[in-house]
């Protein structure tokens, strides 16, 4: 008799255990543009994982904040975050795994609106006029599903998918051009394609190098530098450099890396230069001289170079551990000699750095 | 119905009692019931415990849910249903060696065993050894092995077991588990199948799982004959088809499909005679699966594996207490598939094993070299001991190198695969010490295990993720197992408890391993009243780190079962489940949630 007492107050025993200790955050009321004039720093987090987030830090008193976005909204960003786009008071931040886009206000980061509809494997946002961009991949093992989403900027409806080669990945506005970079989701791609903004039509697809990793404007030039196709790939191809005349859209000249082992990425044109990266090294090219073989610096405290921009004379690189798990680094390097400067912890797989 | 359950409990925990003085009538026995032999015969160092037929049924049927709520082993699920591994002493789901009727049958790609996809319902024990067993059992077992095996009977009987079962999330679950035998054959059957839509919503967050929903079938047979008085000759056959949705989780939605099929045949011939024992093992085993990114599309990326595994063991009796074993056998591996391309893997190896028996004081010793294409092999020992100190106090030591090769996808995957790559490999000792009193038992374990070579997967210079052998770690820790049993008054109580204190360290950064909790424990009890039985199953995993630099975490979480079976009339027993019975919100994976609170019910029929 006495042992069903006992088995009763086991079963109670373990009922007392079973307090939660739910930690509720409640979201933080928003200072007034509290993210004036600072770096924000993208952490794409792992994905499954739900754990994407934004890192503010004002590096004129090196103040550093983490999960600003949820701390304002008292909600998650969501899962592998892929970029940001900040247009005038706009910050769109596109967050690949959740397939959504939310909307903030740059400055404050209060969030505007959520857009989770009509994208499919959402990768990179441009604005032009009134019109929101953005590129999405659709499946990645299918080649034909890939298109641009068109968004009214005023009250973030839909307008229009633009259906385009595959792999579209960053974008670029000059005038009523929308250049977009076609790297090629999981195959590989080599086109850049010219969007209306007016028409929203593919008006051209323009071939550059193989993987076209990123584009900058220069005058009425858009330079192109493309990555090449990877050691795994059929044909091993080297990084290039194409430059296109805005106008009339036509190729005005094609660099390749002399090696089909060099896979550049991220362009900068600062003067008459492009700038780029290898590993964690970066390399120049300039119009008159050509591509210095050599390296101009190694970032050698960066464990992977992942987000990278050239800012007001300094290089900004977001490295995550070498591992991909945990927190991540920014570290901040003198442009003139390559001297780190500063190093600021940031979140998990920080793959984006923007200015405010 | 009530003498019969007791018979039952009562087998089990003798089955629990590993060291009981075994004779050769005993080991004869086992030669013939099982395929696995060495598990019993060649474990003296180290604890087997044994869950059987009675807890196999008590538990929902995938291989997770028995072993999460039965042992110190730690889960980590990607949602119910979903891909789900094992932790075990704080090692990697890779080192951790899941062997079907003595077979290795972990994932040639992945190295790993996913544990839902093991139907508990077509074994008649599953036993759990912790710690190394490289020796006997090949790759990946460094933590532990898990071990699936079908016992035949040969006592001229016929039972037949029909379960039909519904519950919440529309699960249904059916299985026929049925055994016929006379002198001669022993043959046994078993059928098990879940279905479920799996469309749970996850508690207190408004979100519901989606795309979570599977099903899937295994077919069990084994059949042995004997042929004259030295010859017995056994067929086991295994096969395994499912096909889920990989659910979303609270933030990421996913119309993600995964279809696999696992079969494994095995066919064995053995010949006493006199003071020799031959045995001859043919084993058949293949893997396949379908990942469809958009289940609405027909695109798809595929692999395919086949093992082919020949196997001799000649044993020798030299005296009464000293026995002999060589082992010679060879295994090819090909296979096929969207980012391996062909790939092919074949190994040779040989093996000695030695046991010796001195009244109270037993000692085993065990070396096995193999050589295998692409990579180095250790030479791998084993040294086990046991003694009797007094009849209710055991103690035990072993110590060990193990091993786990390069998977296929390391190798080969074609962006990023590394042919260079080393085995990973442990050594490691561990100290079992055994108490029996009356009704009470429990196993008391520390180990440590020191492993180099760790395989991970980490971008090189050019941003491509390549495997490396680059981290090392050591582990340490307790585990306990106990049970306690008694009559009490009408009815049959008994209790099983178990823990696991596990410290898995990289060496270099001197941080815990993510995903392996220092605290694991598990309490049960049934309680047995005439027609009525109560089952309570409960669970503490303690925290886990998510990130290597263990600056994210996952709370841990206390769980509860309760179950109630009621026997109708006799032969039909309805039983219902409450799983979660305290509603908590938890995950083993981030933003994974598992289900809150739901119910199982299920009718049984023995004939």
């Amino acid at each position: 008799m006495n042992y069903k007492y006992l088995l009763f107050s086991l079963c109670v025993g373990f009922l007392f255990f079973s307090c939660e200790k739910d930690i509720d955050c409640c979201p933080m009321p928003a200072a007034e543009a509290a993210f004036e004039s600072g770096i924000v720093v993208l952490n794409e987090g792992n994905f499954g994982s739900s754990n994407a987030s934004v890192h503010f830090i004002n590096d004129e008193d090196d103040n550093n904040q983490p999960l600003i976005f949820s701390k304002i909204n008292g909600s998650n960003l969501g899962d592998t975050a892929q970029s940001i786009e900040f247009h005038e008071n706009l910050g769109v931040i596109v967050v690949n795994g959740s397939n959504k886009i939310e909307i903030v206000n740059r400055f404050t980061f209060k969030s505007l609106a959520t857009i989770s509809s009509n994208l499919h494997n959402p990768r990179y946002a441009e604005v032009i006029g009134d019109k929101l961009y953005i590129s999405n991949w659709g499946d990645g093992m299918n080649a034909d599903d890939d298109f641009i989403a068109v968004f009214d900027l005023k009250d973030f409806t839909f307008m229009k998918s633009i259906s385009v080669a595959e792999g579209p990945e960053k974008m670029l506005a000059s005038n009523n051009s929308l250049f977009v970079a076609h790297k090629g989701g999981f195959s590989f791609n080599n086109i850049i394609s010219v969007i209306n903004s007016e028409s929203d039509m593919v008006i051209k697809e323009i071939e550059a190098g193989d993987l076209p990793d990123s584009m900058e404007i220069k005058g009425n030039e858009l330079w192109v530098l493309s990555s090449g196709k990877p050691s795994y790939a059929d044909t091993e191809t080297p990084g290039n450099l194409t430059k296109i005349d805005i106008a009339t859209l036509s190729v005005l000249g094609s660099f390749n890396l002399p090696e089909p082992g060099m896979h550049p990425s991220n362009l900068s044109i600062i003067n008459n230069e492009a700038l780029f990266t290898m590993g964690k090294d970066l390399y120049r090219y300039n119009t008159e001289s050509g591509f210095q073989p050599t390296p101009e610096f190694s970032f050698d405290e960066v464990a992977v170079l992942y987000g990278f921009e050239i800012h007001d004379g300094q290089v900004f690189i977001a490295s995550p551990r070498a591992d991909f798990s945990g927190n991540g680094n920014l570290f901040v390097y003198d442009l003139n000699n390559g001297s780190l400067q500063k190093t600021y912890t940031v979140g998990i797989n920080p793959n984006g750095i923007y200015f405010n | 119905m009530n003498r019969n359950i007791f018979f039952l409990i009562a087998f089990f925990f003798c089955s629990n009692l590993q060291i009981v003085a075994q004779n050769d009538t005993i080991n004869w026995l086992d030669e013939v019931r099982l395929s696995d032999v060495k598990l019993k015969s060649y474990s003296k160092g180290q604890l087997v415990q044994v869950l059987g037929e009675a807890d196999i049924q008590k538990s929902a049927p995938s291989l997770t849910s028995l072993l999460k709520f039965n042992s110190p082993f730690f889960f980590r699920e990607n949602g119910q249903g979903m891909v789900s591994s094992i932790s075990v002493r704080g090692t990697g789901a890779a080192q951790t060696a899941v062997i079907w009727n003595g077979v290795n049958i972990n994932s040639q790609f992945t190295g790993q065993t996913d544990f839902n996809t093991i139907n508990t319902r077509g074994f008649e024990n599953i036993s759990l050894k912790p710690g190394g067993g490289s020796v006997i059992y090949g790759s990946g077992a460094i933590g532990g092995s898990v071990h699936l095996n079908n016992v035949f009977q040969f006592d001229e009987k016929s039972n037949n077991k029909l379960r039909l079962g519904y519950g919440s999330f529309e699960t249904y679950q059916a299985s026929y588990k049925g055994s016929f035998s006379n002198d001669k054959t022993s043959l046994n059957i078993g059928l098990g199948s879940v279905m479920s839509e799996n469309n749970y919503s996850y508690p207190r967050t408004g979100a519901v799982n989606e795309n979570g929903d599977f099903y899937n079938i295994s077919l069990d047979a084994s059949f042995a004959h004997w042929m004259g008085e030295n010859n017995i000759v056994k067929f086991y056959s295994n096969y395994y088809q499912g096909a889920r949705g990989f659910s979303g989780t609270l933030d990421r939605p996913s119309r993600s499909k995964y279809e696999d099929k696992n079969s494994r045949n095995l066919m064995e011939w053995k010949y006493f005679m006199g003071k020799l024992t031959s045995n001859l093992k043919l084993a058949w085993i293949e893997e396949e699966f379908k990942y469809f990114e958009n289940r609405n599309l027909s695109n798809f990326s595929v692999g395919k594996v086949q093992s082919a595994i020949i196997k001799y063991d000649l044993g020798y009796e030299i005296s009464e207490n000293i026995k002999l074993n060589v082992l010679a056998d060879y295994n090819k591996v090909t296979g096929e598939g969207t980012g391996i391309g062909d790939a092919q893997r074949r190994i040779g190896g040989l093996s000695v094993l030695w046991s010796h028996g001195l009244n109270d004081f037993q000692y085993q010793f065990s070396l096995r070299q193999e050589a295998a294409e692409g990579y180095e092999s250790p030479l791998l020992f084993s040294v086990g001991t046991s003694y009797k100190i007094t009849d209710g106090y055991f103690i035990r030591f072993n110590t060990s190198r193990n091993f786990r090769v390069p998977t296929f996808n390391d190798l080969f995957w074609q962006e990023g695969g590394n042919v260079d790559l080393n085995p990973e490999t442990s050594l490691q000792a561990e100290i079992g010490n055994e108490f029996h009193f009356d009704e009470l038992s429990f196993n008391l374990t520390g180990y440590i295990i020191d492993i180099n070579d760790l395989i991970r997967w980490i971008p090189d210079s050019t941003g491509v993720w390549r495997p490396i052998n680059t981290a090392e770690s050591y582990n340490y820790g307790l585990e306990l197992f106990s049970g306690y049993e008694t009559s009490m008054g009408e009815g049959f109580l008994s209790l099983n408890g178990s823990y696991g204190y596990s410290r898995a360290i990289d060496k270099e950064t001197k941080s815990q391993l993510i995903y392996t909790p220092k605290h694991k424990a598990t309490f049960s009890a049934g309680y047995n009243l005439g027609e009525l039985e109560l089952i309570l199953q409960s669970l503490y995993n303690g925290r886990i780190y998510t990130s290597t630099d263990n600056e994210y975490e996952l709370d841990g979480y206390y769980l509860m079962n309760l179950g109630i079976a009621y026997s109708i009339m006799p032969g039909i027993t309805l039983q219902v489940n409450m799983d979660n019975l305290l509603n908590k919100k938890y995950q083993s994976l981030p933003s994974r949630i598992m289900p809150g609170r739901s119910i199982q019910t299920h009718l049984t029929f023995n004939f």
